[in-house]
């Protein structure tokens, strides 16, 4: 799914949450977004599942412009989004298989078909075991898998992930960036993931968004772009 | 998970909130009912008196046959005259004692002397009664004593209309009353539930979808409650309509037709179920904004 944001900006009051923000992620793309707390990351996840509606700019999903006129644009997309919260936000009465087939009865496919989708995710994250279980029953990397598994299951173009490490030890960490990134790599599905886990952010070679102050202080692509364009002019120099 | 599966589950985590909502509504469509049936009843009385206008008049005793057939001819020469019914002492004394075959001490010393005879007189228009009973009121040298229904139809006329009055505003300050709770248990339940529908909506939920739980199980409430409030009034009806019926012989004041309560429960139902659904309708219409 491409993501285009053009001179966006949000505001709550006198602050400034965001300050024309021009972006684009291009389907397949994995893209960290990094920064202090208070940076605007959260804010820019929340701009592109529509929880926030910009104070100015404009937001293309896959050139359907989100706003929030158009509501049934935002169901039909929202659908189509793979959403992982840093505290979980899985259903507290309701035990890891029902959480994940609330998800796939929300998208509208038929019960035989939710229940081969809930067993494939299951087994993907590996929670067979737990399946049963109420998320008060689960450790933080079990929730965090299971919020992964319904992301995973409608079959998302885009996964949004909100600090998914923030409780989790490094162990679990890594595991489920594992998963993650295999996903990206085998079903090209765009990732957009915030954190402030160094450690995972330099082992891949992904592109990094640094923000600041609600504004874009330095995006890895296009640094690339310049140390590429640098590296031909300087050899063209040299010849 | 499918709406209904849904609404269930809403059901089944707070099942006191449930029972009070059924409780409610049960409540109601059992006063809807009796007074429904309390209401058909009173029509019953009033009908067997208003279609069948009578007067009777007693004559005084000593009267010879030429002034009773005088009297008689006066009497069919009023418009609307359905029958005349002349009752001799002797026929009287029969009427009396087969009205109280089962009381012997009663009919021992009775004898065609002390029981007046009378005639009476059915008619086609109530409003003739009246003119006969001012007319025959007069003559009081033949006549003895009038008894007219007159009194006792708007005496019932006043009761009936009581019943039916008190009745509904009885149903309707209880229909209320459950209109408010239901709508307010669904708004507790909203607000239980704001995670789940964030959550939802966030997952791409339509309103519509998050709304259906809550509405099927306003319903759900609905046909619930007018089942039990039927239900026991029925199984009332069954117990006790015998012993009321002989009280108020010959008039059948709990009917027996089933065609009757197949219509009052189908009524109770849809009734039910509408008020359930506006409840909580309103309550997810109020609470459910994002």
């Amino acid at each position: 799914m491409n993501i285009i944001f053009k001179h966006v900006s949000k505001s709550f009051g006198a602050i400034n949450a965001l300050t024309d923000i021009n972006l684009e992620i291009k389907s397949g793309d994995f893209v960290f977004i990094v920064g202090p707390s208070g940076a605007g990351k959260s804010s820019l996840l929340k701009i592109i599942l529509n929880q926030y509606d910009p104070t100015s700019g404009e937001v293309f999903l896959d050139e359907h412009e989100i706003s929030s006129k158009n509501k049934k644009n935002i169901e039909v997309i929202r659908k189509k989004i793979g959403v992982i919260f840093q505290d979980y936000q899985l259903i507290t009465d309701k035990t890891v298989e029902e959480n994940i087939a609330l998800a796939l009865d929300i998208i509208g496919l038929p019960p035989l078909e939710i229940s081969q989708r809930v067993e494939k995710v299951i087994n993907q994250v590996y929670l067979n075991s737990r399946r049963h279980l109420f998320p008060s029953q689960l450790s933080g990397g079990e929730l965090q898998r299971a919020a992964l598994a319904r992301a995973l299951a409608v079959e998302p173009k885009l996964i949004l992930a909100d600090e998914p490490t923030g409780n989790l030890d490094a162990e679990n960490s890594w595991n489920l960036i594992k998963l993650i990134k295999d996903i990206n790599e085998q079903s090209g599905v765009t990732i957009v993931m915030t954190t402030h886990n160094m450690d995972i952010i330099q082992s891949l070679d992904k592109r990094i968004i640094t923000m600041k102050n609600g504004q874009i202080s330095s995006d890895s692509i296009i640094i690339k772009k310049k140390k590429k364009l640098k590296k031909k002019h300087t050899s063209s120099k040299q010849l | 998970m499918t709406p209904y599966k849904n609404a269930w589950h809403h059901i089944r985590r707070s099942p006191f909130q449930s029972l009070v909502a059924i409780s409610v509504m049960a409540i109601s469509f059992f006063c809807l009912n009796t007074f429904a049936v309390v209401s058909s009843g009173m029509t019953s009385i009033l009908n067997y008196f208003e279609t069948k206008p009578e007067i009777t008049i007693f004559l005084k005793d000593g009267l010879d046959k030429s002034m009773v057939e005088s009297l008689q001819s006066e009497l069919a020469n009023y418009p609307n005259i359905r029958e005349i019914k002349f009752i001799s002492k002797e026929k009287a004394l029969a009427l009396y004692k087969e009205q109280n075959k089962n009381s012997p001490m009663l009919t021992e010393m009775v004898t065609s002397s002390i029981l007046p005879a009378s005639f009476e007189v059915s008619v086609s228009n109530v409003k003739v009664l009246e003119q006969i009973s001012q007319n025959f009121t007069a003559k009081t040298s033949q006549v003895e004593e009038i008894i007219y229904q007159k009194d006792i139809i708007e005496s019932l006329l006043s009761w009936t209309n009581f019943i039916r009055k008190t009745g509904i505003i009885i149903v309707s300050v209880t229909s209320i009353l459950t209109f408010l709770i239901i709508s307010i248990i669904i708004s507790m339940k909203i607000t239980n539930r704001k995670d789940e529908i964030s959550i939802s909506r966030l997952l791409g939920a339509s309103k519509f979808y998050v709304k259906k739980p809550f509405i099927i199980e306003g319903l759900f409430y609905g046909l619930i409650g007018g089942f039990i409030g039927f239900t026991v009034n029925f199984v009332l009806v069954l117990i006790y309509s015998n012993q009321i019926n002989v009280f108020f012989n010959p008039i059948i004041f709990i009917t027996q037709n089933y065609q009757y309560y197949l219509a009052l429960f189908a009524i109770s139902e849809v009734s039910a179920s509408f008020i359930g659904y506006i409840s909580s309708w309103y309550g997810v219409r109020r609470y459910i904004k994002y």
